[in-house]
């Protein structure tokens, strides 16, 4: 689907999507670099930039190399003017010096520091004579089985590498066809084995070795009759973009066969090696996998940090981690022993992680029970099961409801393995439906119809988050129950039209993409540009993950133009360009970073008095508007109205401590708050709130807000302070 | 016309070469590089069935890529022109390939970044980067009309390990 709408700016009025991405994910390195945070945490957030950016080399730089290699046109083009070989060497330069970073910041001050409080990595050398004793046995038991080394005949192709494995490289020496040859080996580190390999102790100390250490120690053996003169340890990272543009590379499809476009997915993109490898194996693996010099990382660390992730999941040393989080019981659910009787007699909002998933599950597994209830339809999107919701589901089939289940997949080519829980709901009866033919199902809504004594009555929840009890413990996310008619119309209707029985609907509440929500979001952004002209105070308050799409960028920029305060937090990328003079110079844009990811998406509109909240499934990128399902749906009860404009909103944007603000140049600096300026951590301050909520039962926010809410300074601005006006109307 | 635009295979290591003492024009492949050439020229020949020109740079590194090709091809004649060489422009080169303008089918052996250079100097007519060649890989720009800046089409570009695939 090609809905490219023209940027109405100059190029320099935009960023950069990737290089914005990668600020993002140096966000996440600042949460590691920072000594505040907990020991372990910071371990954490060094391997989440490890996989963020393999995920980023996987499918963008991948992309990127595809264009510039094959001459493939990108799937939307961006709006500030660089093309692929600029946008690569940028790329390049600035992964590089972050990859630098992330390995300082393990080898200097998170390993020393953890091994101060106990956890240690140690090498084989480091190792005691017992603990030798035990790794050498289990090497032999438990590793040795698995291991496939191979030696690389000159004469042949290099074996294939697998994508993200970890691989050791040696150089060996000895008789080969009838004379003494060098050749190079390649033993793969097995994936199906811990990386970190716990040495026995004491509990409250914690020793480990890395796999691949122990592998190394052992390739003598493993390569018999040879002499290992070196070794090193490398990973290759291929591209793995599934979503192959059919649309545009119609040109390329006709002179090649299907065969090569798996190849294209296949193709090596990045080396990570050890920065102490000698050079004829960093030649000789870059010439084999068809790499340039700019594509290899030499890391001064273990090479692929996100396998690491381990440590801070295990149990003990509560000092290094965050405090355990405690999700709250909605207040208008806590007691009440009829879910649907509260849904049936006021809307609910539910902000997750600081409010329970629980009751989302209860929801559904109730339904699953309940022999009022006729039919149960849900979408799951990236869910693995087992859980909770899931098994709802098959019980409810088994019940005799009529359960329909969206599912979309991870992927199309998905393993066997993964999908073996869609099947069992299968089995029990549910009517699994997967996805519309090349739009990706990422709404998220669940619908109930009850059968009452007044008649059918539906019952829904929609959500800015997936139905994945594990991610909602960790993601920042918003949803709502309600069972006014007009939402149970439109989810019903929503679901036609995923199963793919729709005609034409009008719409009473959700706005859906495609189809329609970019011009909705539009509209709404120029309504408030007509307010601002017309004298009335205009403000847009806008919070999500990514901000791309070139159509909203300049309806923002218009509405600044004419008067309109904007305030937009987002996380992840933004092509805004904020603080243009003339352009963007009201908008101001902040990314918070902390410990749950920031993944609700509120907007806000101030409406001249009459504001309008949505909440919604979509980012404003192209892919959210024009390639997959997606759900906007306003809040109309003013009670939740009152929450997200009073409660939550100014919460997020008085932050300042994990909130960043984007400059024009690009670059984002933290907020510095004057010395006696109250600190806000939204985060931990939602936390509070909630826990408040649950303890009283009612709304206890504004007493835990600070008494006059911290500004940046913002001298430009002549207008009242909009976190006051917030908090002011009730 | 058409013009199959291929970038050197892997050649010896830069700077190794150079503590030899030798001219780095001299800098041969290495013995992965021919063979991997070896099966992208066979590669080649499944896209491209006949050649009527094989232009090479002079350097070692592209005249030994260009003869692998040359034998893929049933034993073609290698044609080194100047045109060609890492410090030339395209605008040098484009000339050069307008004298060749009767030919059905050029190809044209050679380094990066020139050879990107040249090959968006055909397409889009302006000084551009809209791709590079990896060594061993290739590209084909065809000309419906006249050869001059910006009357190229890209047909097709791919990668060494595409041509590997496309040699058996």
């Amino acid at each position: 689907m090609k809905e490219r709408h023209a940027a109405q700016y100059p190029p320099d009025h935009y960023l950069n999507r990737e290089l914005s991405w990668l600020e993002f994910n140096a966000r996440v390195l600042e949460e590691a670099q920072d000594p505040t945070t907990p020991l372990l945490e910071r371990l954490k957030f060094l391997s989440i930039f490890s996989s963020n950016l393999d995920e980023f080399f996987e499918i963008r730089v991948a992309g990127l190399q595809q264009q510039l290699y094959a001459g493939l046109e990108p799937q939307d083009y961006g709006t500030d003017g660089l093309d692929a070989s600029a946008q690569l060497a940028r790329i390049t330069e600035r992964a590089h010096e972050l990859v630098a970073e992330q390995y300082r910041v393990l080898t200097q001050e998170v390993f020393p520091g953890l091994a101060a409080q106990g956890i240690e990595r140690v090498t084989m050398e480091q190792l005691t004579e017992d603990e030798r004793a035990h790794v050498n046995q289990l090497f032999r038991t438990d590793v040795y089985p698995v291991l496939t080394p191979l030696a690389i005949d000159p004469g042949h192709p290099f074996p294939h590498v697998h994508n993200k494995s970890l691989n050791v490289a040696l150089l060996i020496e000895g008789p080969h066809r009838e004379r003494v040859q060098r050749l190079l080996g390649v033993v793969q580190v097995p994936s199906v084995l811990q990386r970190v390999v716990l040495l026995p102790g004491p509990e409250d100390r914690l020793r480990f070795l890395l796999l691949e250490d122990l592998i190394a120690a052992h390739l003598g053996e493993l390569f018999g009759g040879f002499q290992v003169l070196g070794h090193t340890v490398f990973r290759v990272t291929r591209n793995t973009d599934l979503v192959f543009n059919e649309d545009d590379a119609e040109d390329l499809l006709e002179t090649i066969e299907e065969t090569l476009r798996q190849r294209i997915r296949g193709e090596a993109v990045r080396l990570e090696i050890l920065a102490d490898a000698e050079e004829p194996f960093v030649l000789e693996l870059t010439d084999s996998f068809d790499l340039e010099a700019r594509d290899v990382y030499r890391v001064s660390g273990p090479v692929d940090l996100a396998a690491l992730a381990a440590l801070p999941r295990r149990e003990g040393f509560r000092p290094l981690r965050d405090e355990p989080l405690m999700p709250r019981v909605p207040a208008p659910f806590a007691g009440a022993a009829d879910l649907f009787a509260v849904i049936r007699a006021q809307d609910v909002l539910v902000h997750h992680p600081y409010e329970s998933f629980g009751c989302v599950a209860d929801f559904v597994e109730r339904a699953a029970d309940d022999p009022q209830v006729l039919a149960i339809k849900q979408t799951l999107y990236r869910t693995s099961g087992p859980s909770p919701i899931i098994a709802a589901l098959g019980r409810a089939a088994q019940n005799g409801k009529q359960v329909t289940a969206l599912v979309e997949l991870r992927a199309r080519y998905e393993e066997e393995a993964n999908i073996a829980w869609a099947r069992s709901l299968e089995r029990a009866g549910v009517h699994v439906v997967y996805g519309v033919l090349g739009l990706k199902t990422h709404c998220k809504a669940s619908l109930v119809v009850r059968r009452e004594p007044d008649g059918i009555r539906r019952y829904v929840h929609l959500a800015t988050g997936n139905y994945n009890p594990t991610t909602a413990r960790i993601y920042t996310d918003i949803g709502m129950f309600t069972a006014r008619p007009e939402y149970g119309e439109d989810v019903s209707e929503l679901f036609n039209l995923l199963t793919g029985y729709s005609r034409g609907y009008a719409w009473k509440r959700l706005v859906v993409a495609p189809g329609g929500m970019r011009e909705r979001v539009v509209e709404l952004i120029d309504r408030e540009r007509s307010h601002a002209g017309a004298g009335r105070p205009g403000w847009i308050v806008v919070k999500m993950n990514s901000l791309v799409e070139p159509s909203t960028i300049d309806a923002l920029y218009r509405a600044s133009q004419a008067g309109v305060r904007i305030d937009l937090v987002i996380r992840g990328i933004c092509c805004l360009r904020p603080g243009i003079p003339g352009v963007s110079d009201r908008i101001r844009v902040i990314s918070i970073v902390d410990k749950f990811l920031e993944h609700s998406r509120i907007f806000y509109f101030e409406n001249g008095g009459e504001p309008d909240v949505f909440l919604a499934s979509a980012d404003w990128m192209p892919r959210n508007f024009f390639r997959r399902i997606e759900v906007m749906f306003p809040l109309v009860d003013d009670g939740l109205k009152r929450r997200v404009v009073d409660e939550i909103l100014p919460v997020i944007l008085s932050d300042n401590v994990k909130a960043r603000e984007l400059g024009t140049d690009g670059r984002y600096q933290r907020a510095a708050p004057p010395p006696d300026a109250p600190r806000v951590r939204s985060q931990v301050v939602l936390q509070e709130v909630a826990r408040e909520a649950a303890r009283e039962g009612e709304r206890a926010a504004r007493r835990l807000m600070p008494e006059s809410g911290p500004e940046p300074d913002r001298s430009r601005e002549s207008q009242t302070q909009p976190e006051e006006r917030l908090l002011q109307r009730t | 016309m058409e013009l199959l635009v291929i970038r050197h295979a892997i050649s010896e290591d830069r700077e190794a070469f150079a503590a030899t003492g030798k001219d780095d024009g001299l800098r041969p492949l290495t013995a992965q590089g021919r063979r991997k050439m070896r099966q992208a020229a066979r590669g080649l020949l499944t896209r491209v069935p006949a050649l009527d020109l094989l232009a090479s740079s002079p350097l070692t590194r592209a005249r030994q890529t260009a003869d692998i090709v040359a034998k893929a091809y049933g034993g073609t004649d290698v044609t080194e022109i100047a045109q060609l060489k890492p410090d030339q422009t395209p605008e040098k080169f484009t000339a050069w390939l307008r004298g060749q303008a009767s030919r059905g089918v050029v190809a044209a052996v050679g380094h990066e970044p020139l050879l990107g250079k040249i090959v968006s100097h055909l397409v889009v007519g302006r000084p551009a980067s809209i791709i590079e060649l990896k060594k061993g890989g290739a590209c084909l720009v065809a000309f419906p009309e006249k050869v001059e800046p910006g009357a190229g089409m890209l047909r097709w570009a791919l990668t060494p390990g595409q041509l590997r695939d496309l040699g058996g």
